[in-house]
């Protein structure tokens, strides 16, 4: 190679050796407009945690935002009659910063895969994923849920639409006492709670995880999640070695967009997540798009300084 | 090494006590030391003495694995942490109290002081409540005395400091008490050290 990539910046060596590797996979390279009319981001606002965007008057009078996501782009242009497409992105977005309250951006490196998603494409694109993290630091963790977990938790506890946020939010910081607590105000039966308990207690070494899941499939979803957990996981380890690969059900993306498999990286030296993606054909079918849909995005801009653990 | 960031005060002491049960032990006597850091290479432990509403933030940003924190801080700043377990000391609860003779005017909003906004914000608004929420950083009890609010969202330990001042206990809002809390990231890495504290924890709470 003509450029020494090590010797970069940690954001533009990621960048570069993840071209390669998305381009070898047949993912090809999606350039895209600065704005977008701000409809799109109304509409679809909990897509974006609610999240501020900066908006202008285009020369029409049109009400015009300058991007804070890419992915709503992307499934918004996803042509219906063409075949499955897989793309790379390298964008700037705009969002709103709580600690300093004001817009900040922030360069997102990205793939989205919108199609037909098999089992192996699934594995690759958390294979690829995986990778990305690699590059980053080699102390990284790849964690790994579904959806299904969550949901299904909420369907066997019997919690009402109202009360779906607090179970999330439960589970998220992984405080099984509060989800006992809103069990036992729901009359979740003790037997149901147990379960969930033993998903709670296990390490997230994906095999203990998994069999924990295993004992407490009180539902469809959750078998469902499981079947496709332990698949996806037997694909990647088909291509990778996978030593970094956990499954944490402490992960969960918005149930409004995702389904399916989620993900999240950390390297050892970020205090939150690095990357994050899944499978969201619930935001596809919003656009009445008949197909399915997964990808991640992880921040450059947060890479720039970083030094990998040695 | 594991870093665990503790609260200055009596809900520190107590906590260090617990993890000092489970051999988590620092040499030095930390009450009569103005040192913020105390370290010790065999037990593999790091404590950081810190501000109890900075405890979320030292957790949050990573540099302490650990931290223990009370629930009403740890739900007023809305960190992104996990919350292992209930500690079970510094029980008290997080109520609202106004003078004793006090009446809801329901033809206005509600005048709240307090020194926690959101959970105030929080518990009117799932009542369909209109508030003001006046911000105080202590003796929130002076407010209504002074006719300056009509009520107080505060902790309540005992009720003294309320009965000597002439007020009571309207609502309770939620019981309080210490969390275990850890860095989502740090707790990836660190997963084995993390647990092997909680089930230590666990156990000497029992």
């Amino acid at each position: 190679m003509l450029i020494d990539t090590t010797k970069l910046q940690k954001d533009e060596q990621v960048y570069l050796e993840m071209q390669q590797l998305f381009e070898s996979k047949g993912y090809s390279l999606y350039k895209m407009r600065r704005f977008e009319e701000y409809s799109l981001y109304l509409e679809n606002r909990k897509f974006l945690n609610g999240e501020n965007v900066i908006t202008f008057n285009d020369t029409q009078g049109k009400l015009m935002a300058i991007k804070p996501d890419v992915t709503l782009s992307i499934v918004k242009n996803a042509r219906s009659e063409k075949g499955n497409q897989k793309v790379y992105y390298r964008e700037s977005v705009y969002r709103f910063d709580q600690s300093s309250s004001s817009f900040k951006e922030i360069n997102q490196l990205g793939l989205e895969y919108i199609g037909e998603i098999a089992l192996d494409d699934m594995a690759t694109i958390c294979y690829l994923a995986e990778q990305a993290l690699s590059v980053i630091d080699n102390k990284f963790v790849f964690a790994i849920s579904h959806m299904g977990i969550v949901t299904g938790i909420i369907e066997a506890m019997g919690i009402s639409e109202e009360n779906r946020d607090e179970v999330i939010k439960a589970i998220k910081s992984r405080n099984f006492g509060q989800l006992e607590e809103i069990g036992k105000n729901n009359g979740t039966s003790k037997s149901i709670l147990q379960k969930i308990k033993g998903i709670f207690d296990a390490p997230t070494d994906y095999k203990e995880a998994l069999n924990a899941l295993k004992s407490a499939m009180f539902n469809n979803d959750i078998k469902n999640a499981v079947d496709e957990l332990e698949k996806v996981y037997e694909n990647i380890s088909k291509i990778s070695k996978g030593d970094n690969i956990r499954l944490d059900f402490t992960i969960i993306n918005d149930i409004a967009y995702y389904n399916g498999i989620i993900f999240q990286g950390f390297v050892s030296k970020l205090p939150k997540a690095i990357l994050s993606g899944g499978r969201y054909d619930r935001l596809i079918e919003k656009f009445n798009k008949d197909k399915g849909a997964m990808g991640f995005a992880l921040s450059l801009s947060d890479l720039a300084a970083y030094n990998p653990t040695v | 090494m594991i870093s665990i960031a503790l609260p200055k005060g009596r809900l520190g002491n107590k906590a260090y006590k617990l993890l000092e049960a489970c051999g988590y032990t620092i040499s030095e006597l930390m009450d009569e030391s103005r040192k913020l850091v105390f370290r010790n290479e065999e037990s593999g432990v790091q404590y950081f003495l810190v501000k109890p509403t900075d405890v979320p933030v030292y957790v949050s940003y990573g540099v302490a694995d650990l931290g223990v924190v009370g629930k009403d801080v740890l739900i007023e700043s809305d960190a992104d942490v996990y919350s292992l377990m209930d500690l079970g000391i510094g029980k008290c609860r997080m109520c609202v109290a106004a003078k004793e003779d006090y009446v809801e005017d329901k033809s206005r909003p509600v005048i709240v002081a307090t020194k926690f906004p959101n959970i105030a914000r929080d518990y009117y608004e799932k009542q369909d409540r209109e508030i003001e929420i006046i911000k105080l950083y202590g003796s929130i009890e002076l407010a209504p005395i002074l006719g300056m609010s009509d009520v107080i969202v505060d902790i309540v330990e005992t009720g003294t400091t309320l009965r000597e001042n002439h007020l009571k206990v309207f609502e309770e809002i939620m019981p309080l008490s210490a969390q275990l809390i850890a860095n989502k990231t740090n707790y990836k890495f660190k997963e084995g050290e993390i647990r092997e504290v909680v089930a230590k924890l666990r156990e000497a709470i029992q």
